[in-house]
């Protein structure tokens, strides 16, 4: 199986659920690791091809205030995008975070996205989220989902403490334009800055 | 063709810690400490070696219904932000601690020690041990509610104001009125935000016109935009008020209370951070007074510049200023001020003996984390010391702080994209005296950091009258007359219908004698605002100066219809209708003044002479007793109560030793340059028998009379000469007869 280590291939190829349960030795399947799921419990498969042009996650926390300040920066892009054939999901990594915690933040904060809940990180390791907030970009290909961008949603924030008065970069934003454009998406992986997803066990 | 299990991106991903990736995942349990651990020797664990670190210096923040945005009390807390609070303390940003050691002994220092930095690093990485639990401390006790304890006065904003969820910063200022129904000396103010974990710090005022409740009317939403008040709204005398996460609030020193007049509105300054979503915020005050009358009398002033002009991409601009101290003082705190762009700070005393002392030092500005700095023990600092400072600025793209990208030039101003550059300093000097010498010192220096500022203004925006109009007045201050009129004709000339810049240059004219001029620019400025209350009253003193008396007289009365409550108005007319013999006419206007404004010492002056003059003594001199306890350093009550004193017929109220003394020390405020002073104290050194004094002091009225062209002055003080000459050789009393 060396010839998967994606060490090797020194870019990210994830097709579909299949893959990553070939991986690597027999324990990395998901199944035994655990599930991404929605917040009525059920399990999601993150992969699954659908309609959607492409598909956002962004990882967040109910406690984290740097994702909190973005709510209305979400907001706007969910705005701008969803109509134009973009999904968009929060991801709530937080073992702790339950269910109904998740609902109270969305309601707290006015999110009409989708949301999912990634208690064992399995999406998380998929695509190597470090930050909340950072989002991950899938595209659609004939076999499941591509990940073309991971990273911040903008350069507002630039460390703890340290943040623009507006953003000057809105890297989230020129990625979802060029899929939709059909162009190459402009960059595959920002820094993103706020609160670590490693903190959580 | 493409493997069926592998789709090739069609851009590529780089791949970042992908060694650290591939381990983890299921070929090793990553919750399951490491093999490494157990040989570490020694393991820092959160409950002996973190939780007392956290404790002293973030819990005051990070605990339930305080500032911070999240609780660190426990393990659990702490556990789940390890790597986080590891960076930000490694970094330095928290606890949030801008002046660096050694550059002024502080209190309340929050910052951390190396060792303490270098535990926190050591127990994330080493598998943040919890612990023993037999180690962890007391979670420490803060005092719920107010921290000063139950206030003797609460206020709160009329209506909360809702903070939208938007993503930039807000500043903004709302007005709170105080309802005190008399003055009262305040010796504590504790802020609260009411919504701490929005508020990044505040700024409090008071404000004792009606100017930053108009701004506040104006605007439909509770309170007005910007970092300030009306430019009437000022620090409470002697101190700053601010708020800041973790700050806590303090009582000012015995004796040190400040007075606060009734009337007066707080202001109350707010920098907010949206949380993301919408917030709502009501803000409330604690008045903390005491009923002992202040001894201690401080002092704040600021040094810096409001010259500022960064062009784009600057990225060193300098400012410097400095001062010299006209009589000693203790340096109690000290607040530097910048705003965005600012990015080192120093502050440096030089003594007169070339002895340096570092006041403080900022490497890395941080505006949102501005602060007043108490040092721990007064700093002394004698007479002539040279208080310095500078400031660097970085006005380039690389300054992540800059508001504006692309930057652009930047002034002086309040706002948040405009540029500040000062150095508050509170200081207590010796004596009310040597406090009254600081003020009228550092009045000089302020005038030329304001017209310096404004000029700068101008420069950017020529055409603006109104600048051009409080360029004037600053020049006025700095007693540079011929510039200030310059500046008001050049108002003048661009607004046909700016009333303020004529009453201005009506001013001026009248100052300089030139009464014609001065009632033409009065005139102008009433066509053109026929409620200008302050031109009606001018206009009055300009005809009353021509010996138009009945035509003065007529114009109070206008000022007064205009606005009722305009002391000054009350008593013009009140001196008006005294020199018309119209006795209880005058009274009554006097006191109505002193009933609007119980504390105008010169409204208690004029009903004292009045009083006086009609037979009242002793209501007259209770009158310039008030006025002297008013304003101390005024010479008028002390003189027009030597005189009384002195001349008075009746026994009881003739008491010429103490009259030698009140002339004595109105003489010594107006430095003996008085010719009015110096013969009222002639006249008291006569009645109490001592001629020789007498004719010296005659003598130097004469003189001073002659200089200033007081004719008839001159000529009534030779003639007392003559009698005290007659006296002295004689040594016998003055007959009151011959006294005026």
């Amino acid at each position: 199986m060396a010839g998967i280590r994606r060490s090797q291939m020194g870019m990210l190829l994830i097709a579909s659920l299949a893959t990553v349960l070939n991986a690597g030795c027999g324990d990395l399947r998901p199944s035994s690791r655990g599930h991404v799921l929605d917040l009525e419990g059920r399990r999601f498969d993150p992969l699954e091809a659908t309609q959607s042009k492409a598909t956002v996650y962004l990882f967040t926390r109910s406690d984290c205030p740097i994702s909190n300040r973005y709510a209305p920066e979400i907001h706007r892009l969910h705005e701008q995008f969803a109509p134009k054939g973009v999904a968009f999901y929060l991801v709530y990594p937080d073992r702790n975070e339950l269910a109904s915690t998740a609902i109270q933040h969305m309601k707290e904060y006015g999110y009409q996205c989708g949301a999912l809940r990634d208690p064992d990180h399995v999406l998380v390791k998929m695509v190597e989220a470090e930050i909340t907030p950072e989002a991950a970009v899938f595209i659609s290909g004939a076999s499941g989902k591509e990940l073309v961008y991971l990273g911040r949603i903008d350069d507002r924030y630039v460390d703890f403490g340290k943040w623009r008065a507006a953003a000057t970069k809105h890297d989230l934003q020129d990625v979802l334009e060029a899929i939709l454009d059909g162009r190459q998406v402009p960059y595959n992986r920002t820094k993103a800055v706020g609160c670590f997803i490693r903190d959580l066990r | 063709m493409r493997s069926p299990s592998f789709m090739i991106s069609r851009s590529l991903l780089l791949l970042a810690g992908l060694t650290a990736w591939l381990v983890p995942i299921g070929c090793t349990d990553d919750d399951m400490p490491s093999a490494n651990n157990s040989s570490m020797v020694v393991q820092p664990t959160f409950n002996k070696d973190i939780a007392p670190i956290i404790f002293e210096h973030c819990a005051a923040c990070h605990r339930p219904g305080e500032s911070a945005p999240f609780s660190l009390l426990t393990y659990r807390d702490a556990s789940k932000r390890a790597e986080q609070i590891a960076k930000v303390t490694a970094d330095r940003y928290m606890p949030p601690w801008l002046p660096r050691p050694e550059h002024g002994h502080f209190r309340g220092v929050r910052r951390l020690s190396d060792e303490q930095i270098d535990a926190i690093g050591r127990w994330q990485t080493q598998g943040r041990q919890e612990g023993d639990p037999a180690d962890l401390p007391p979670v420490p006790q803060w005092p719920q509610g107010w921290q000063l304890g139950q206030p003797d006065l609460i206020v709160t904003m009329d209506e909360p104001y809702t903070l939208p969820a938007s993503a930039r910063d807000v500043f903004r200022t709302f007005v709170i009125p105080i309802p005190i129904e008399s003055a009262r000396y305040v010796k504590g103010l504790e802020l609260r935000p009411g919504n701490p974990r929005i508020v990044h710090h505040a700024v409090v005022e008071i404000d004792q016109t009606p100017s930053s409740r108009y701004l506040d009317k104006r605007d439909p939403q509770p309170g007005f935009d910007g970092m300030a008040g009306s430019g009437e709204s000022q620090s409470p005398p002697g101190f700053l008020v601010g708020w800041l996460p973790g700050k806590t609030p303090r009582l000012a020193p015995p004796g040190m209370a400040w007075r606060l007049e009734k009337k007066t509105d707080l202001i109350v300054s707010l920098h907010m951070l949206p949380s993301g979503k919408p917030e709502q915020i009501q803000v409330s005050a604690g008045f903390f007074f005491t009923d002992e009358p202040p001894t201690r009398f401080p002092f704040v002033f600021k040094i810096g510049s409001e010259s500022i002009d960064i062009s784009p991409g600057q990225d060193n601009y300098r400012i410097s200023d400095h001062y010299v101290l006209p009589v000693d003082v203790q340096v109690l705190s000290i607040y530097p001020h910048a705003h965005y762009l600012g990015k080192q700070m120093t502050g440096l005393a030089t003594l007169p003996d070339g002895t340096k002392k570092p006041l403080i030092q900022i490497d890395d500005w941080d505006f949102n984390w501005q602060d007043q700095y108490y040092y721990r023990e007064p700093i002394f600092l004698p007479k002539g010391t040279t208080i310095a400072m500078q400031y660097r600025y970085d006005n380039s793209e690389r300054n992540l702080r800059n508001p504006s990208n692309p930057p652009h030039r930047v002034t002086y101003g309040p706002g948040s994209s405009d540029e500040m550059g000062d150095l508050w300093l509170q200081v207590l000097p010796r004596t009310p005296q040597e406090l009254a010498v600081l003020k009228s010192d550092y009045a000089r220096k302020l005038s030329h950091l304001r017209i310096g500022g404004f000029k700068k203004m101008l420069e950017v925006r020529p055409n603006d009258w109104h600048t051009h109009n409080t360029l004037a007045l600053w020049y006025i201050q700095a007693g540079r007359i011929e510039e200030a009129k310059q500046h008001f004709q050049a108002s003048i000339r661009l607004a046909d219908d700016y009333a303020i810049g004529r009453y201005n240059l009506g001013n001026i004219f009248q100052l300089q004698n030139q009464m014609d001029k001065a009632i033409d620019l009065y005139e102008q400025a009433i066509a053109i605002d026929p409620g200008y209350a302050e031109a009606y009253n001018n206009l009055g003193l300009a005809l009353q100066a021509q010996g138009k008396r009945a035509a003065a007289t007529e114009q109070f009365y206008a000022a007064l219809r205009a606005r009722p409550d305009f002391v000054d108005a009350h008593c013009n007319l009140g001196n008006a209708l005294t020199t018309e013999g119209q006795y209880a006419k005058a009274i009554d206007h006097f006191e109505q003044a002193i009933r609007i404004k119980p504390n105008f010492a010169l409204a208690h002056q004029q009903l004292g002479e009045v009083l006086s003059i009609t037979s009242h003594p002793q209501a007259a001199l209770a009158r310039f007793n008030k006025a002297m306890q008013l304003q101390p350093d005024w010479w008028a009550p002390y003189e027009a109560a030597a005189w009384l004193l002195a001349t008075y017929p009746e026994q009881t109220t003739h008491r010429p030793q103490q009259a030698v003394r009140l002339a004595q020390h109105a003489s010594k405020l107006t430095s003996h340059r008085d010719a009015a002073v110096q013969a009222t104290l002639a006249t008291a050194y006569a009645m109490a028998g001592k001629y020789d004094l007498a004719a010296l002091a005659a003598d130097e009225a004469i003189a001073l009379a002659r200089t200033s062209g007081n004719k008839s002055l001159e000529q009534k003080v030779q003639e007392r000469l003559k009698i005290y000459h007659q006296y002295n050789a004689g040594r016998q009393p003055v007959p009151e007869a011959a006294q005026p």
